[in-house]
């Protein structure tokens, strides 16, 4: 097993990600540095916008070499965009060969899906913060928001344990670096500090976990009798857990145990969430929608490949038929996640805090919705197809809301609920993409929330936890009080004296966008439907 | 004879852990934490992992404890802060270790776990090297990439540190010297 010079196509979008984050942080030297703000501001827009052009071609190509939307037809008659085209069939060549790359990167639909996703979600938190930049070292920022964004898309293909925890901490390490950035402020350094201690201490948790299981995998003879095979790649130890024996099973249960902990506080599940509102409201806005929105799917695509592809044998259920495997435990998180995550959303005054409280319960949902990927293969694959959709509006829903505050921190307003009193008059267009967030995030009919939160419903229903969709059903309904405490302040309550809000054009027109998303994908939901069916059966 | 040996090196391994833990004072915990090092690469030593020990010794005990014990000296303030949080009952944490310990321990050791394998050869090294360029040829790559991240990290720390303004020594007497003052004159 080899690296062939032909298999550089299959990582292009990765090594583009990785010569973007050199180009930004290079050109950066010859910009014009002087003490005075214009001059800063400049060397900032500058770096924003290359890393914005730069991540808009990424995702480009992502989207032709992936082929998920649309082929392209074999050379024809000669026209006016045959080198485009041509362009387009040799990144769709290229990009096709499905077996894992060194047997340790897939690069498989849902690899695919979750760069769109990922390069998706940084080219918005780009745009973002081209308007919202940080004090110092703007450069900087950005390269660290792409090798975040390598490290998450390496991650969403492991295939094998090694590469799987170095790609998670390109991303961890640079998402520390980015949750203190404004070190100036004491806010952001200890949000800094938070996430620094409590992700390494889930790293460490992960890593036992996956010491154990490589130690188990080569401790078991092979499938055939032969002897172990001592290897970290997912295929091994799915293959030793098959054979092992009771004692070895219990290893085996252990190790994941642990590493779903380990990933668990990356997706701030209860009862690993303590970190998540400090450090949302404590990042800033721009660096708090890249971890609700990029961080906690890149997470969730960990969780898929190593459950799925490694620890299919222990799956277990959680419903009328038994209540084992890790499909107990991710119930069990999914249960407390959407109990607490919901009620503790409640009492929150601060903007920002019950936003992070009600990202926390949509990683419950999330759980939910891991939940169904270790039955059989049609029920499976419909699961894994509303996971899919639930990510996508997820990540959208959180852009967006996120989005919407940076725009108004920016603006120079306050984080508190009663500071939002009136925005429908000083701001109407902020007003309009929070309430369509917000709505969405409630799961509220004509919007995409709603379809995706009723696809993961139906899958965790049909694979038998039944009980566990009518505690989220319930929790959907409370969650609905604390949502319209953000509504009533924007659209009941008088602006009196309180300022109009101006918001920069590409925070406008990105925000814009992201809203308008939501209501196409909720009034339209199946093109997304099927782009996600697609990327689940191309393997 | 192994066991023995096993046995001291794991015992100082724990031992010197435990005083990572609960040493007062930062520099202490330092040490005991090169002296943990240390033993873990007697361990790899005795596992027959050469390179592996080796490169421990120079990795951790060499480079990593001695930037610990720079960053300590160049960032330490020179009054000590009593921690801001404070810890739970010590119980509590007591009973959830030896819950973790009786977890770990009843399940790792039901399993027959293969210890010994009669084809590696004596030096592990260029297989070592061989699995780097061919099958883990990825993460090998990503590691450089990991590297990068954490070096720009660090320079925008150090550089975030450089113009804030931290009080100096002088500062903290002069601070003194007036308060002492202010009790003098009888005003708060």
């Amino acid at each position: 097993m080899m690296f062939q010079i032909s298999d550089v196509p299959r990582l292009l979008p990765e090594l583009m990600l990785a010569v973007l984050a050199l180009l930004v942080l290079g050109s950066d030297v010859l910009e014009r540095w002087a003490d005075d703000p214009a001059a800063r501001r400049e060397r900032g827009r500058a770096a924003a916008q290359l890393t914005g052009i730069g991540l808009g071609l990424i995702w480009l190509v992502t989207l032709v070499q992936g082929g998920l939307a649309f082929t392209i037809a074999p050379a024809g008659a000669a026209g006016p965009l045959d080198a485009l085209l041509s362009l387009g069939r040799n990144l769709q060549a290229g990009g096709a060969e499905r077996g894992a790359l060194l047997g340790a990167f897939a690069t498989d639909g849902i690899t695919v899906m979750a760069r769109l996703l990922l390069i998706g979600a940084a080219l918005v938190v780009a745009l973002l913060a081209g308007d919202h930049l940080p004090d110092a070292h703007p450069a900087e920022f950005f390269t660290l928001l792409l090798l975040a964004t390598l490290g998450m898309c390496v991650m969403a293909a492991a295939q094998e344990l090694i590469i799987a925890f170095v790609a998670l901490e390109c991303s961890s390490i640079a998402l520390y670096v980015l949750a203190g950035y404004s070190a100036r402020q004491p806010a952001a350094a200890e949000a800094g500090m938070k996430y620094l201690l409590f992700g390494v201490v889930s790293s460490a948790v992960l890593l036992y976990g996956m010491s154990l299981a490589y130690g188990v995998t080569a401790s078991i003879g092979g499938a055939d009798g032969g002897p172990p095979r001592v290897n970290t790649s997912f295929a091994a130890i799915a293959e030793a857990v098959r054979v092992a024996d009771v004692a070895q099973r219990g290893a085996v249960m252990l190790a994941v145990t642990l590493m779903i902990a380990g990933v668990a506080y990356k997706l701030a599940l209860v009862p690993f969430h303590s970190w998540a509102p400090d450090v949302y409201q404590g990042a800033s806005p721009t660096v708090a929608a890249f971890l609700a929105a990029a961080s906690k799917t890149a997470g969730v695509f960990l969780l898929v490949r190593v459950l799925t592809a490694a620890f299919p044998d222990v799956a277990g259920a959680a419903g009328a038929n038994g209540f084992t495997g890790w499909a107990a435990l991710l119930a069990l998180l999914a249960l407390s996640t959407l109990v607490l995550g919901n009620l503790a959303a409640l009492p929150q005054d601060v903007t920002r805090r019950l936003l992070a409280y009600s990202s926390i319960s949509h990683a419950g949902f999330l759980a939910l919705a891991l939940l169904p990927l270790g039955g059989a293969a049609p029920l499976r694959d419909a699961a894994s197809a509303a996971l899919l959709y639930y990510l996508v509006v997820a990540l959208i829903g959180s852009l967006a809301a996120f989005g919407a505050l940076a725009a108004l921190q920016a603006a120079g307003v306050a984080d508190r609920l009663e500071d939002l009193a009136g925005l429908r008059q000083r701001n109407p267009l902020l007003a309009a993409v929070l309430t369509i967030a917000i709505a969405s995030m409630a799961g509220l009919p004509p919007l995409a929330g709603f379809t995706a939160k009723f696809a993961v419903f139906v899958g965790a229903w049909e694979a038998g936890a039944a009980w566990l969709v009518v505690i989220a059903l319930v929790t959907t309904v409370i969650a609905l009080a604390y949502y319209l405490r953000v509504l009533r302040p924007i659209w009941m309550q008088p602006a009196d004296d309180r300022p109009t809000v101006s918001v920069a054009p590409v925070t406008a027109v990105t925000l814009a966008l992201a809203a308008l998303a939501l209501i196409a994908l909720g009034v339209l939901p199946g093109p997304l439907w099927q782009l996600a069916q697609a990327a689940v059966l191309a393997r | 004879m192994v066991t023995v040996i096993f046995i001291a090196i794991a015992s100082l391994i724990i031992a010197s852990a435990v005083l990572v833990v609960i040493s007062r004072e930062i520099v202490r915990a330092a040490l005991w934490l090169i002296a943990t090092f240390f033993a873990v690469g007697a361990l790899y030593l005795l596992l027959e992992a050469e390179f592996i020990g080796v490169a421990q010794v120079l990795v951790y005990v060499g480079a990593v404890s001695i930037l610990i014990l720079f960053a300590i000296m160049l960032t330490r303030q020179h009054e000590r802060h009593e921690p801001a949080w404070r810890a739970g009952p010590w119980w509590i944490a007591l009973a959830g270790v030896i819950g973790l310990a009786a977890v770990l321990i009843t399940t790792i050791g039901a399993v027959p776990w293969r210890l010994t394998d009669d084809d590696l050869p004596v030096s592990r090294a260029p297989q070592l090297g061989t699995a780097l360029m061919r099958e883990y040829l990825l993460p090998f790559q990503l590691a450089a990439i990991v590297l990068l991240v954490a070096l720009i990290g660090a320079v925008v720390i150090a550089m975030e540190e450089r113009r804030r303004r931290t009080p100096t020594l002088a500062d903290d007497i002069a601070a003194q010297r007036g308060a002492a003052d202010r009790a003098e004159d009888g005003t708060p």
